[in-house]
């Protein structure tokens, strides 16, 4: 299957959420990273089709998804970044709600129900009311919900925000054994999530694609522009103000080992060092105040 | 049908004639690229009896309370004024039924269902649909009895309740969409029964009311009728995620 974007562009009065991406998407896991602000969320609420975008179109398959309409909303999955529900429903009967929408009847629902709740974890608290859940919970019964109809086009937005470490990573064992044969996309910060799991990463910046790879490409792109140095606590200020920083390792004698992202080399005594993802966010996000960067 | 297009498209790459089992062959990727695009189809009752689950309780518990209510009224004062005012006081049941309407009416469980394969205007008419149709049944409850307890004929008094149920609809419809709040929203359906109530008990309009010849209260009704029918589809018109969420905001919960 193939989701083909063209030219799409979101206006919000005079702001462009999403600036005119072109891009398509196959089979496989691909991820969208980008800072807040930058138009994950639009660009994912326009894929799944209840967002109109002001110019532009999305097509499946060279169907536009608008003229599909329920055909395409029967084989989507969305879990939305914020999710409301009936918060009187128990969890199990927010699943068969949502069974019932999405035209699953019978005991293939009730199947399904089952098998989700525990591909979750939520089975114990199965006949709990949502309004009782935590976030991460309600977060974990979002995931299930999106898997129901067993989509071909998941589209999944910052679906580990809120989960604790043993859940992520249950989470991604989960998105791991999922068939290849659909389109997962997802929006996310968290770097290492898609070190895993991704086979595509999309970097988004204030509305469009800027860079376009599996993470081993995107990786390349960071090569010779990760620097590791020592240098005097005292000047560590003065340096986060200039270069994107990543790490800071403690050393000895008032010294920190620090790691920065810059085009050039930014110290004499500086050596260059192995990229990996969280520099290729950096490369891209790490903010340098203009002024500094002039002096 | 599909092996006639196929054959002839194969044949115009003019290579030798394609076999049997490749016009088959092609066929089954075809075919297994077309298995998403058909979407089942949901009989308006799946989707009806799914959305009864979502309807508050509160709004069943209010109803039947305003129906002992009524009967207990129709028994203890039994007099025409009575029914006219049961007949007008079904506004009571739309302020019920704001709630249930409204608490569809939420930007972030909006973009939950609105991307499963029922769509969210089908749903609200569901919503919509189910409270108009507990209302219209307890509406004839009470007219049944009442107008055994008084003289008013049957008849009429059905029609008196149906051009207040019709009104009252449209109210609460319009009102829904200028108003943000369940608050406003109940509080315009309340004016109105207060104005049904003075109207009913200011003795010679009621008494006009009845003099009033059946055909021009049956226009009355017609005319509700398609009023509501507008204001539904405005409603629903303005039913899309993008529209809600401008109105309402994005509250979670
Ligand atoms: N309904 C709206 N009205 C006006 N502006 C909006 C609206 N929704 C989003 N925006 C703007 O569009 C831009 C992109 O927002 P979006 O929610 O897509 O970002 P995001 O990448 O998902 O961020 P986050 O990481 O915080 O989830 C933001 O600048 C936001 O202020
Ligand atoms: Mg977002």
């Amino acid at each position: 299957m193939e989701i083909k974007y063209s030219e799409i562009t979101k206006k919000y009065g005079d702001k462009k959420a999403v600036d005119g991406v072109n891009l398509t998407l196959n089979n496989g896991v691909c991820a969208l990273l980008g800072a807040n602000g930058s138009g994950k969320t639009t660009l994912m609420r326009i894929t799944a089709g209840i967002l109109d975008a002001t110019e532009g179109s999305v097509s499946l398959d060279g169907r536009n998804i608008k003229a599909l309409d329920s055909s395409y909303r029967n084989i989507l999955g969305y879990l939305p970044q914020n999710f409301g529900c009936y918060k009187d429903f128990k969890a199990k009967d927010f699943l068969m709600y949502m069974c019932a929408l999405k035209g699953i009847d019978g005991d293939f629902a009730k199947k399904r129900c089952k098998e989700m709740l525990e591909e979750v974890g939520l089975t114990e608290v199965q006949n709990k009311k949502i309004g009782s859940f935590s976030g991460g919970m309600k977060q974990r019964l979002g995931i299930a919900q999106s898997l129901l109809n067993e989509p071909s086009v998941l589209i999944l937005d910052e679906p580990t925000a809120g989960l604790d470490p043993k859940e992520r990573i249950r989470f991604r064992n989960m998105l791991c054994a999922l068939s290849k044969e659909r389109i997962i996309i997802y929006a996310t910060h968290i770097v290492s999530d898609i070190t895993f799991l991704a086979d595509r990463v999309l970097i988004m910046k204030d509305g469009k694609i800027v860079a376009d790879g599996s993470p081993e490409e995107l990786i390349e792109i960071a090569v010779g522009k990760v620097w590791s140095v020592n240098v005097e606590r005292s000047e560590l200020s003065r340096i986060q103000a200039r270069y994107s920083v990543g790490t800071i390792k403690d050393g000895d004698n008032g010294f920190v080992n620090v790691r920065i992202v810059s085009e050039g080399k930014p110290f004499e005594e500086a050596v260059n060092v192995k990229p990996e993802l969280d520099d290729v966010y950096l490369y891209f996000f790490g903010e340098v105040s203009e002024d500094a960067e002039a002096d | 049908m599909i092996d006639k297009q196929l054959k002839e498209t194969l044949l115009l790459y003019q290579v030798e004639k394609p076999g049997s089992e490749q016009i088959e062959k092609a066929k089954q990727i075809v075919l297994k690229n077309e298995r998403p695009i058909k979407a089942p189809y949901i009989s308006a009752k799946r989707v009806v009896s799914s959305q009864i689950q979502t309807v508050s309780n509160w709004f069943w518990l209010f109803s039947l309370m305003f129906v002992f209510a009524v009967v207990y009224l129709s028994f203890k004062i039994n007099n025409q004024l009575t029914t006219l005012f049961l007949c007008g006081a079904t506004p009571l049941l739309s302020i019920a039924s704001v709630p249930v309407v409204l608490s569809n009416i939420d930007a972030s469980r909006m973009e939950l269902e609105g991307t499963c394969l029922i769509k969210p205007q089908t749903v609200f008419s569901a919503k919509m649909l189910i409270c108009g149709c507990f209302d219209l049944i307890v509406i004839i409850i009470t007219l049944l009895f009442s107008s055994q307890l008084s003289e008013i004929n049957i008849v009429r008094s059905a029609v008196l309740g149906l051009i207040s149920f019709t009104a009252s609809s449209f109210l609460c419809l319009g009102a829904s969409l200028i108003f943000k709040t369940q608050v406003a929203i109940s509080l315009v359906s309340a004016l109105y029964a207060v104005v049904v109530a003075c109207f009913v008990s200011m003795n010679f309009l009621s008494e006009k009311l009845l003099e009033i010849k059946m055909p021009f209260l049956v226009l009355a009704v017609v005319i509700n009728s398609a009023m509501v029918y507008a204001m539904y589809s405005v409603a629903i018109k303005n039913y899309s995620f993008e529209k809600v969420a401008k109105r309402f905001g994005n509250k979670i919960f």
